[in-house]
């Protein structure tokens, strides 16, 4: 008994502790007149009867605050009061490096001094020490308009900002009010991981955060739901993370996802990502459809290899006596389809011998097993679950695959060679092959300055064949790849949709083949201009359909950069489809902001 | 012998007109555009122009007395006063702060002025205020504060040893030692990104780093070679942030040669004229077609794992880059 008393005793003691030397850090509360926020320079300022309180519950007060997120430090200063369990001291200013554990103090009365503070210890002065030159510098923010005005900040070093509701946030010039917002300033891109599918639109209105979370709503369109709400939830811990969205919230068709991410040691990760489907007018009303998918994926390294495991599972229909779309097709037993992988990928590796001849040759290879489970049968090439007469609720299949290249290979000073091919066959229990092949060369002409254009020319070939042996027609029968998805009655020579209408699919027997052949020039004559441009031809069989699959012959994509300021570069492209499909230009033209 | 002592007197007139410099001139070169400590005379005030602030005896900040100085003549200062220019922390307790972290002393009562009138002002000095502080050469101390709102060009004060004011005796702080001076100029830094033998040639790569709020597509790389992928930026020096390489989205990220995800590169811009940020991408984390990283922006379609409505496999024709519906299942 006394034993757990000791060890609860020296637990509380170690925990308080540590928690008094690394609390300090852990969050401010920022209290003034105004405090503003500038986005562009990730610095925080307030003016005005400042108030800070750190999370050890020292209060910091003066006239005027200045944070520099990103580097993590901050000053007080001008009639600054340090107030704390242990210490009650005036001076001129304050800084703060949390990093260094440091703060340092310009203290007044009698003769002025410079005091370094270790920590949250006080009453150790360390008067004289040396402080770093800028340690009291205020930034220089003429001319640029904060992003977020508000009065109350809660300051999670190194991750976030929370203003307080009332802040405002400026929009177009106009700064208008929020229920509250958090920037968060992270170099952790996990707090970034996306939980929603693809929307035109989206503006993300996060209004709670901490140290390890952000709650948000986000605004979205895109053009089959329209506009609507959805909401998403972030909890990060160094490399870990969880996300729960539901997208969109305010319509009757939702998706509820969760992803996690947990990495259990240094050479083992594991990936969760599960997703709901359901249709209800209201969230918490019983769905008249729902249907889930779930993916868990463990990654590891053994030795030189990466090896993973991957899972699926489909529950295509999720109600008993559902009136979903795979009931009423009487699919409903085939929907919940289940597979499991083993994947082992080689490290890169080299046939050193190659090397000595000057001709360096790269190689990594590959392996996997797996099984494919339907309750009610595989749907197989004809589209039907039985295949031979056989139903074949489980298929099994292996994979082998083997990467050659060679790194780039200097024909001339200036211009390089290469190669790489890649081969792969995957056997199956019901009793076909595919086997893919990819075979690359590139030529790349290369200044040592950038103010040359600089060339690329690659032709690829790319090949696809499933093989049934003796059964191949009966496959790919004609017509096959024309009604893709369909059973063979449904087999169609000709696709008609929004693109126009396609013909000459017949002759597909399970084979594809891609030859692409794409140059490319990028001209920098300045560091103010950029210029690339890159055509690509490509050749396909089958015939490629728009929207349904291969690519367009040619293809024209131009790029443009230009830096306005120094600080802001603005990137156009657009590209041209020379009427395939009845398109030209691509859609609109792409353009992007960036530092 | 009046004439006499005239003309000794025009003559020693002459002479010290000959080995004085003019009133108005520098005694030596006036560098404060270029940021070095001044050392001129204080031009007289205009005693023509009335004054509207306190005396110089009157205290800060204590409400000046209209007409008080009117056409009261400034007393002339001293010659080779010494000014410095900076951004004030606080005034306090006889002592001027500045944002190098220097206290200097000031006499009492200090005399406060607008910098752009030079006339007195009852208007108190405050943190991120700008001002110009003159010296007495002989006490070290400040005898003029020219205070303003507006942004100037701060002084070198190494020309000021020995004017601050420290208590205690300066003592070295090891973990500063080898601290690089940064002073925030464009350094170019040219990100130079080799990937792995799967990318495909029309695939495009982009930086994502923390500064853009790890926008998936914030820097687009152009493709130099059959591997490399190169693009160029201009950051300030001292700046540090941290980056990966997507294909552009987080469903198509770099993973590392274990397959497993990796972290984001650190960088630091140091204070040089260009860099490079050079990384060697293994892996994507949606290389494998048969299982691509599964995610809401890949979702997944009904289990129809056939190519061209055949069998099982998991292959995929490459799309054309047209408008895909989002549909629910």
């Amino acid at each position: 008994m006394r034993f757990f008393l000791c060890a609860i005793v020296a637990i509380c003691v170690i925990a308080s502790t540590t928690s008094r030397a690394d609390a300090i850090v852990r969050s401010i509360v920022l209290k003034a007149d105004v405090v503003d926020y500038y986005s562009n320079r990730f610095i925080l300022t307030a003016d005005g009867h400042v108030r800070a309180r750190l999370s050890d519950g020292t209060v910091v007060s003066g006239e005027t605050f200045s944070m520099d997120l990103k580097l993590n430090r901050f000053l007080i200063a001008g009639n600054v009061h340090l107030d704390g369990p242990t210490v009650h001291l005036t001076g001129a200013a304050f800084a703060g490096y949390p990093d260094l554990d440091h703060y340092y103090f310009l203290t007044e009365g009698g003769e002025p001094d410079r005091w370094t503070f270790f920590g949250s210890d006080y009453n150790d002065t360390h008067a004289g020490r040396e402080q770093p030159g800028d340690a009291f510098y205020l930034p220089n923010l003429d001319n640029t308009p904060p992003y977020l005005v508000g009065n109350t900040v809660t300051i999670f070093p190194k991750n976030n900002i929370e203003f307080g509701a009332g802040s405002r946030i400026r929009i177009a010039g106009v700064y208008t009010p929020t229920p509250g917002w958090v920037v968060n300033f992270s170099s952790n891109p996990n707090f970034y991981q996306n939980g929603f599918a693809g929307a035109v639109f989206d503006v993300q209105v996060p209004f709670r955060g901490s140290s390890n979370d952000i709650t948000a709503f986000d605004i979205r369109y895109d053009q089959y739901q329209g506009a609507f709400i959805a909401f998403e939830e972030h909890l990060v811990h160094n490399a870990d993370y969880l996300v729960f969205t539901i997208n969109p919230l305010t319509q009757d068709q939702r998706q509820w996802n969760l992803i996690g991410y947990k990495r259990i040691s240094p050479a083992v990760e594991t990936r969760l990502f599960t997703q709901l489907s359901t249709l209800s007018t209201w969230p918490w009303k019983e769905p008249s459809n729902a249907s889930a998918y779930t993916n868990f994926q463990l990654n590891s390294r053994i030795a030189k290899y990466a090896v993973s495991l991957n899972v699926d599972q489909y529950n295509n229909s999720l109600l008993p006596t559902d009136n979903s779309l795979y009931a009423a097709n009487g699919l409903q037993a085939d929907g919940h389809p289940f597979d499991i992988e083993l994947n082992v990928q080689s490290f890169e590796n080299e046939w050193r011998v190659f090397r000595y001849l000057h001709f360096p040759i790269k190689f990594q290879y590959r392996a996997g097993y797996g099984w494919d489970y339907s309750n009610g049968g595989i749907l197989a090439a004809n589209s039907a679950p039985t295949w031979g007469g056989a139903l074949y609720p489980l298929i099994s299949n292996t994979y082998v695959g083997l990467t050659v290249y060679t790194p780039s290979i200097h024909l001339t000073r200036l211009t390089t060679i290469s190669v790489k091919s890649d081969k792969e066959r995957q056997w199956y229990s019901l009793p076909h092959h595919i086997d893919t092949t990819s075979t690359t060369a590139t030529v790349a002409y290369t200044p040592t300055v950038s103010n040359r254009p600089a060339f690329f020319a690659s032709y690829n070939v790319l090949n696809i064949g499933d093989y049934y042996g003796a059964d191949q027609l009966e496959a790919y029968p004609p017509g096959g790849a024309g009604c893709l998805g369909e059973a063979a009655p449904n087999a169609c020579n000709t696709i008609t949709n929004q693109f126009g209408t396609f013909t000459g699919l017949d002759a597909f027997r399970g084979i594809a083949t891609s030859r692409g052949l794409t140059g490319s020039v990028i001209y920098t004559p300045t560091h103010y201009f950029a210029v690339n441009i890159t055509m690509q031809h490509f050749d396909v069989t089958p015939a490629p359909v728009p929207g349904v699959g291969g690519q367009a012959p040619f293809q024209l994509n131009a790029d443009v950069r230009a830096r306005l300021t120094t600080n802001l570069l603005i990137d156009v492209a657009r590209s041209y489809y020379f009427n395939f499909g009845a398109e030209r230009w691509s859609p609109e033209f792409t353009v992007t902001l960036s530092p | 012998m009046i004439a006499r002592i005239g003309a000794v007197l025009l003559l020693f007139i002459a002479l010290v007109g000959a080995t004085s410099p003019p009133a108005t001139s520098p005694v030596s070169p006036v560098t404060e555009p270029s940021g070095a400590a001044t050392f001129m005379p204080v031009p007289p005030p205009p005693s023509t122009v009335p004054s509207v602030g306190p005396s110089p005896s009157q205290p800060i900040g204590s409400t000046p007395t209209p007409g008080a100085g009117h056409s009261t003549p400034q007393p002339p200062p001293p010659a080779n006063l010494v000014t410095y220019t900076g951004q004030l922390l606080d005034v306090r307790s006889d002592y001027v702060y500045f944002t190098t972290g220097d206290a200097f002393a000031a006499i009492d009562p200090l005399r406060i002025v607008t910098y752009e009138t030079g006339q007195v002002t009852s208007v108190q000095p405050r943190a991120k205020m700008f001002a110009k502080a003159t010296f007495d050469p002989n006490t070290h101390k400040i005898i003029e504060l020219a205070i303003t709102t507006k942004r100037l060009k701060t002084s070198d004060s190494t020309a000021l040893v020995g004017y601050a004011v420290q208590k205690s005796k300066l003592s070295d702080a090891p973990e500063l030692n080898g601290g690089q001076r940064l002073t925030g100029r464009p350094v170019s830094v040219v990100f130079e990104i080799t990937a792995p033998p799967t990318t495909n040639v029309s695939d495009t790569l982009y930086i994502s780093t923390d500064a853009g709020g790890w926008n998936p597509m914030e820097i687009k790389l152009d493709r130099v070679d059959a591997y490399l992928y190169r693009a160029e930026r201009t950051y300030a020096s001292g700046t540090k942030f941290a980056y990966r390489v997507t294909r552009g989205s987080w469903n198509s990220v770099e993973r590392g040669e274990d397959g497993l995800d990796s972290a984001p590169h650190n960088f630091f811009v140091r204070e040089v004229d260009s860099l490079a940020a050079r990384v060697t991408v293994y892996h994507w984390s949606d290389e494998n077609p048969a299982h691509p990283q599964a995610g809401p922006e890949s979702i997944p379609t009904p289990f129809v794992n056939n190519p061209f409505g055949g069998g099982p496999g998991g292959i995929s024709v490459p799309q054309i880059p047209t408008p895909q519906a989002t549909r629910f299942h």
